[in-house]
């Protein structure tokens, strides 16, 4: 059996597609065949570095960026522009990865990045316009391993650190595969990039539109305002983004009626997925199939998904909340209790997933990898424990997501470790008795962090900006209330019901 | 409901004296033109803040449906357009 590499569906449709559009971005366009010679010339730039950092956000040096580390038999890991310096920094020295591929706004942010940093790297200042000639990587591609790492994608951690977790080429390939064969895109199709690279929900955007020969489209600054025109605009055929989005526009009504006809594939994941915005979003793209998706970084992007029918999908749908669906064919997914045992259906679990989309673990942390990727008694596979409460209410009905079993929250699709953000609150404040909550709450999860600080007299302003400084913006807590000490539960641990209680009162100094 | 102009535009500048204060404005300087994404005082979440904060405040519920996009962050056109759906209240 064949393994091909991740980046062997860019080279064949450069090879089949040269003239066809392969990126729209505030710049303009580019084609396969100049794109490909992009990736190239940042192909030869990394040499032989194992691991490569990406600081760009939407240009070609960001997507030729990936290929061209692919290309060179490296594993990418992103950056963000919106993030902090110090976050960045810690990515970077956590990654190991010695060399950075920058665009002019990364270059210009990474001065910051650096500083301190006792080995820099070596930097990749993309900007080539002229493709070099004979380009041929193909030796490259063929030699790639499954089990060769694609890339580290780092997450928020509950001990105040960010955690990589290593996805290799066999588990993207596994995704993409599944992914095409569900989708069947074209090089007709124009699909949306509305993820940052750091956010893995970009893996799909980018792998099946060039595993397709397909135009991926980047909105612009303004069209983050008004996504609805952005899709109008370029005649998008296929729209991911999390169920945010979706509430975005409806907010600001633009999901009418058949408001989107050219789209094909409408496509939620992220975070849960009210059944309302499923139903009007089906109605604004009349002529697209809508699917919530479902998966953690850990089980290469998504491992499970439900197709949502107007009639159906409303009847099994938990808190008015859109059913998770079904693992993937060829993943395994059981419902445990504690002890790793089996739940009967009907009966809330925690959910574990098998097979060849479980990833390597996390990145130089073998505790926390042999917590989360477990064999539980009488199996022989390796499950991922999702942290992620579930349940099917008979065996022939779709998996509904009612909670985490922890305290990580979604802020926009983001994975947030309540436990970080207080552990960079500990630091700010200097005081030991601090919490953070998701507040105010949305129908999907929260839409921001809220903190408390039990103490008195501190500086808010400096606070916040410590915060800032150490935090990717949707954790930076939105507002910081004082109190004199904070409400424990009867286990002598802060009582977070209490705290969103007083949220909820209006009543929060 | 009777609301002023220039009172609703105060009202919007001051839920963003915050951040506007982060790029180097304040409500009393910020102009008519400024547009509020470009100039960093915003994001798309911001936005929907803004627009639970001045709900609340004037006790309605606001329809963007009808302005232009281009127009949904420049503090003038968004202040014009406000004040248009708060008026729309019946009394």
């Amino acid at each position: 059996m064949s393994h091909p590499s991740l980046q062997s569906g860019f080279l064949r449709s450069a090879a089949e597609y040269p003239d066809r559009p392969c990126l729209r971005w505030s710049g303009g366009e580019l084609t396969y065949a100049e794109m490909a010679g992009r990736v190239g010339g940042i192909a030869a730039a990394v040499g032989d570095s194992p691991r490569v950092a990406i600081l760009a956000d939407r240009t070609p040096t960001a997507y030729a960026g990936v290929l061209g580390t692919l290309m060179a038999g490296a594993a990418y890991v992103p950056l963000n522009l919106a993030f902090p310096a110090a976050r960045n920094r810690a990515i970077l020295e956590r990654s190991g990865a010695m060399t950075v591929i920058a665009d002019q706004a990364g270059i210009a942010a990474l001065p910051e990045v650096l500083s301190g940093l006792s080995s820099p790297p070596t930097i990749v200042a993309d900007g080539v316009d002229v493709a070099p000639a004979g380009l041929d990587p193909t030796h490259r591609a063929a030699i790639t391993a499954p089990e060769t790492l694609a890339y580290l994608m780092f997450t928020s951690g509950s001990t105040g650190v960010p955690k990589g977790v290593a996805v290799s080429h066999g588990n993207v390939r596994a995704f993409v595969d599944r992914m095409m064969q569900r989708y069947g895109l074209t090089p007709g199709d124009r699909m949306s990039q509305m993820f940052d690279m750091t956010f893995d929900l970009s893996v799909f955007d980018q792998f099946m539109a060039w595993e397709a020969g397909a135009l991926l489209v980047c909105p612009s600054r303004p069209d983050l305002v008004n996504p609805a025109g952005f899709i109008q605009r370029n005649e998008l055929t296929t729209w991911f983004s999390v169920p945010s989005a979706a509430m975005f526009m409806r907010r600001l009504g633009s999901l009418t009626p058949d408001a989107f006809p050219s789209l094909r594939w409408s496509l939620f994941c992220g975070e849960p997925l009210p059944a309302e915005v499923a139903r009007e979003w089906a109605a604004a793209a009349p002529g697209s199939t809508v699917e919530n998706l479902y998966g953690p970084t850990e089980l290469t992007v998504a491992c499970a998904v439900h197709r949502w029918d107007p009639d159906g999908s409303p009847r099994q749908s938990t808190h008015g909340i859109v059913p998770i669906g079904e693992p993937f064919a060829g993943l395994e997914a059981i419902v445990v209790d504690p002890s790793l045992a089996e739940v009967p259906p009907g009966a809330p679990g925690e959910l574990l997933v098998a097979g060849d989309q479980v990833t390597l673990g996390y990145w130089n942390d073998r505790e926390r990898t042999d917590a989360a990727f477990v064999t539980p008694p009488g199996r022989t596979e390796t499950f991922y424990r999702t942290g992620d409460l579930v349940t099917r209410a008979d065996p022939g009905s779709p998996l509904c997501y009612l909670g985490r079993i922890d305290h990580q929250i979604k802020i926009l699709g983001h994975r947030v470790e309540l436990l970080e953000v207080e552990a960079a609150l500990r630091s700010a404040s200097g005081r030991d008795s601090v919490a953070a909550v998701g507040w105010p709450r949305t129908e999907s999860g929260a839409a921001g962090v809220v903190a408390f600080v039990a103490g008195g007299g501190e500086d808010l302003t400096r606070m916040r900006a410590k915060l800032a400084s150490r935090l990717p913006p949707y954790m930076v807590p939105r507002r910081i209330h004082i109190l004199p000490e904070l409400p424990l539960n009867a286990n002598g641990k802060v009582d977070r019901g209490a705290l969103e209680a007083l949220l909820a009162s209006g009543d929060a100094p | 409901m009777t609301v002023e102009l220039g009172e609703l535009r105060s009202a919007l500048l001051e839920t963003l004296a915050e951040p506007l204060a982060a790029v180097g404005l304040d409500p009393d300087s910020a102009p008519d033109d400024l547009d509020l994404l470009a100039a960093g005082v915003i994001d798309s979440f911001g936005l929907l803040e803004l627009i639970a904060a001045l709900e609340d405040r004037f006790g309605t519920t606001l329809d963007f449906a009808d302005l232009p996009a281009e127009d949904l962050t420049v503090v003038g056109p968004l202040t014009r357009h406000l004040l248009t759906q708060i008026q729309a209240v019946p009394t």
